[in-house]
Parts: structure tokens; sequence; C-alpha cells
């Protein structure tokens, strides 16, 4: 009957969600560091998970993922970017098709996007966190 | 801001240094010390992950640190997280909490849990919790005293499960499970969406569709899981607490509200999955008097379930839910506990005294609290704990 089970289960997933997909923004932003070995493909494929639920959640294709809360994700992201929900999909559609081809040389505007990606997941740990602690 | 977050960082850092220190040493408890030495190692870990987003600041210039900004709140999150829950329970040594530690103890061999109990600190000022992060099992103080609700120790004990299911290789069966059930929930609400689009329905109801289908991925399957997981290791006990919960608290039992969000699912689709649990394990009898007790409760006959509940709680997916996660607990090798399991059971069993407190309860709810009040002793006896 008591929430903080709900939210502090949530709040450990998705922090460590914020933590990976950091490491892997951490490795995408400078291109002439990445070297496409194991490791980073995992990174690389880590942040194509992240990015294909939130593309799921815009193209109501109901994401199997747990990894992040995709339509509160969604949500946010929508309200942080400045070029409207269908250039912000077009954005994410862009930088889910490079890494995909395992093409890392993104631009600033891929930077950009994956930024508020991550701002939007602090966004929702911190939400269930506030919640937590008031229980 | 470059040397600001630097002076955070720093801060955070000897805080997660002095918390170490306030960890109490010695513990009279025994049963604390794992939870003591696991809130020192993941602050030591904490540390270490401040102290290396230390060395980035170094080299990144003040407009280029909204990364290490962003891990400096998580680490931040985790270190209160700790401070709140992890260490305040180590300050509260009393009786009530070694004897829930020795029952959670005696309980997870019963039922053949694959990795340690978590710890019980009875400090919760809100029913029973279970805090994945530091791993405790928080609980009102007075509850040791009861038996009626103690079965909801093993609801909580679901949720460790939960948490642990991926790490843990003897429950990769249920990992594997949940995924499968994920996909199951994810397809039928991605059905319903299509037809609900084609029968050009009002225009919130696609919106609530996707709403439901997240909360059933995130908050509901978790619930349900924990509620069947305590039925199938524990026996009827649970589906007693629960109604007798549900009689105490709820005033909706078919509560759900398209435009609000709720952790839990309603209480009679919980019910419902426990009763269609009780009917699989073979507990007929039992379950015709659960579900005759619970068309008495007043708040069933005064309110009805509403358009959007069979939207939320369809019997389509309690049913698939209950089946799919009892096998999955027996190919995880849980002990699920069956009608002649139970009747097999000994007296010292805590799954055979929680059970029988519902016999007697419901035979002489006037002269049960004396039998609890013996029976509580003779547990605090044999764990060797003197009143």
């Amino acid at each position: 009957m008591n929430e903080i089970s709900n939210f502090s289960t949530k709040l450990t997933s998705f922090n460590e969600t914020l933590r990976k997909f950091e490491e892997a923004l951490l490795l995408v932003r400078d291109s002439q560091k990445v070297t496409t070995n194991p490791e980073n493909l995992i990174k690389i494929q880590f942040l194509l998970e992240i990015i294909e639920s939130i593309i799921a959640s815009v193209e109501s294709r109901f994401s199997k993922s747990v990894m992040i809360d995709e339509l509160k994700i969604w949500d946010t992201i929508r309200i942080q970017s400045t070029g409207g929900t269908s250039v912000t999909k077009n954005q994410l559609l862009e930088v889910y098709k490079k890494l995909e081809k395992s093409e890392i040389a993104l631009d600033k505007d891929d930077i950009i996007i994956l930024n508020i990606i991550a701002d939007a997941i602090d966004f929702e740990c911190e939400k269930l966190f506030k919640r937590m602690m008031a229980g | 801001m470059k040397k600001y977050l630097e002076a955070l960082i720093n801060e955070q850092i000897i805080r997660g240094k002095f918390l170490k220190t306030i960890i109490p040493h010695p513990l009279r408890i025994s049963e604390l010390l794992s939870l003591a030495e696991r809130c020192s190692r993941m602050i030591d870990e904490i540390c270490i992950r401040l102290s290396d987003l230390q060395l980035d600041l170094k080299e990144r210039s003040s407009d280029d640190i909204i990364d290490i900004y962003r891990l400096f709140r998580a680490n931040l999150r985790d270190l209160e997280d700790i401070e709140k829950y992890g260490i305040t329970a180590l300050y509260h040594e009393t009786k009530e909490l070694e004897f829930l530690n020795k029952l959670i103890f005696k309980i997870h061999q019963e039922i053949n849990l694959p990795l340690n109990p978590p710890a019980i600190a009875c400090i919760s000022t809100r029913y029973f919790f279970y805090h994945s992060k530091v791993n405790i099992i928080f609980s009102p103080i007075g509850e040791s005293s009861f038996l009626l609700h103690l079965s909801d120790i093993f609801h909580e004990i679901g949720h460790h499960v939960i948490s642990n299911k991926s790490n843990i290789s003897k429950l990769h069966p249920l990992n594997k499970k949940f995924k499968e059930v994920i996909e199951y929930i994810s397809d039928y609400y991605l059905n319903l969406y299509i037809q609900k689009i084609r029968e050009t329905c009002p225009e919130d109801i696609p919106q609530m569709i996707k709403e439901i289908h997240s909360q059933w991925k995130f908050d509901w399957i978790n619930e349900i899981f924990s509620d069947l997981f305590a039925l199938f290791t524990l026996g009827p006990a649970y589906a007693w607490s629960h109604l007798h919960l549900t009689a105490k608290k709820t005033t909706n039992v078919y509560e759900f509200n398209p435009r609000e969000f709720q952790t839990h699912p309603a209480d009679y689709a919980r019910f419902r999955a426990l009763i269609i649990g009780l009917g699989i394990l073979g507990y007929d009898s039992e379950l015709a008097l659960i579900q005759s007790k619970w068309n008495t409760l007043p708040y069933c006959s005064i309110f009805q379930p509403s358009p959007e509940y069979f939207f939320a709680f369809p019997e389509e997916i309690l049913q698939k839910v209950t089946e799919e996660f009892l096998e999955s607990l027996q190919d995880c090798k849980f002990k699920i506990v069956r009608p002649n399991d139970l009747k097999n059971k000994s007296q010292n069993e805590i799954v055979r005294v929680l059970n029988l407190a519902w016999e007697k309860f419901w035979n002489n709810s006037a002269s049960y609290r004396d039998w609890e009040e013996e029976i509580t002793s003779i547990l605090r006896k044999n764990f060797g704990i003197l009143d």
C-alpha cells in the first residue's frame, strides 16, 4: 500500500540508466576519440535503445523497454525543445540513424538532443526522488 | 559555475566520509552487519565516483560541464538515500527489529530464497515498504507484536526479488519471464490502441491506453508480482491479509482515474489476481470463503467499476500474469505452498504460523489475541529474544 517501494525501485533503475547514458554520451561527444571496439559498441547500443524507446513512444508503438519511462521522458523533451514536436522527432530519428550505422561523427545538434534526453532522465529521477523523500 | 560545482562535489565527498563515521559499531544485532557493510561500501563507491568527477571537471571549460553536473546530482541522490533510509535504520536496534530480522532470516530459509534476505527496520510511519537501494524492508514499530499483517513481509520480499532478478543467476528464469510478460502486456495494449483508433473513439482514450501501458510496465506489474509471490510462497494468509487491509483502508476497491497516476493497481484487480492464484494452487474452500467475505465489504457493493477500470485491469492480463509468474517461481525453485504442503508443515514454521493465525482469527476473533500473544512470545523465545 506504500508508494515508496515503487519510487525507490524506479529511481534506482533510472539513476543507473542516467549513468550509463552519460558514459555513452561522453564517448560520442568527441568523435575523434571513438574507436569501434566491443566496449564502445555496447555503449552505442545503449544509446540506440534509449532513443528507440522514445521514438516508439512518439510513434505510439508501445515500447517494451523498461530502462526509462519513455512517455514521461518524451513529455519533458517536448517541453524543453524549442523546435516543436516534429522537429524534435526528426532530430531523434537523425541521431538514431547515425548511431545505427556506427557513424560516430555526430554534429553539434546531435549532441544537443542527446543532452536534452539526459536532462529529461535527470529531471524524472529528481521527481521520483522528491516523491520518495516526501514519503 | 565550474568552481562552484567543484566546491559542491567536495562538500559531498566530505559528507560521505562523515556518514561512514556515524555508522554505528559495534552493532548489537548481528543481522544488521551486512546492512552496515553495504552502506559503507556504497558510500565508498559514491566518493570514488565524485572524485572522478572532480578530475573530469578540471579538464573542462565552464560552458561544458552539464553532464558532470547531472552526474553530481545522481550521486547526491544516492548519498541522501543511504543517509535517510540506510544509516538511520542502523540507529534503532530495538527488540522489535531483532525479532523481525530473525523472522525474515527464517522465512528466507523456508521459502528457499536464492539470495540474502533484506534487512528489516522498524521505523516506517507508512505501513510496510521496501527500499531497493539500501535493501531494507521498513515496518511500523508495533507490527512485530501482531501476526495478521506480517504476511505483508512476503509481499515486500517480492519487491526484493524483482530488484535482484537480473543480477542473481538463480533468478534468471524470472527475469526472462518478466520480459515476456511485459511483451505480452505491450502487445495487448498496442492492439487495443489500434482497435480504438479504428473505431474513432473519443480522443482521450488513446492517450489513456498509453498511460495504462506505462503504469503496468513500471508499477503495476511489480505490485501484482509481489502479491502473487506472497500468495505462492505463503498461501492463503496473504490473500486474507490483503482483504483485511482493504477493509481497513480502501474507499473504492475499483479505484482507477485515467487522469491520475497510481502506483498500485486497484484493490479489486489485486484481489482478482489472488483469487486466480488460489484457484490454480487448489485452495478451493479458502477461495470460496475469501470471496464470500470480500463480497460483504461495504465498499464492494457501494461502488461499481468505471468503464475505464476494464481497460486498466482486464481479466485476461490478470489470468496470464498469474499463470506465468507461478511458472517462473517454480523454475527458480522457490517453495510453492500448495494445500497439502501447508497441512504437512510443522508448527514451528512461519508459513504455517501465519496461516494458522487467520484460521484462529476467523474461528473466534474475541479470543484470538490471547493466542496471538502466546505465539509471538514463543517465537521470540525460539529466536533467543527475551522480553
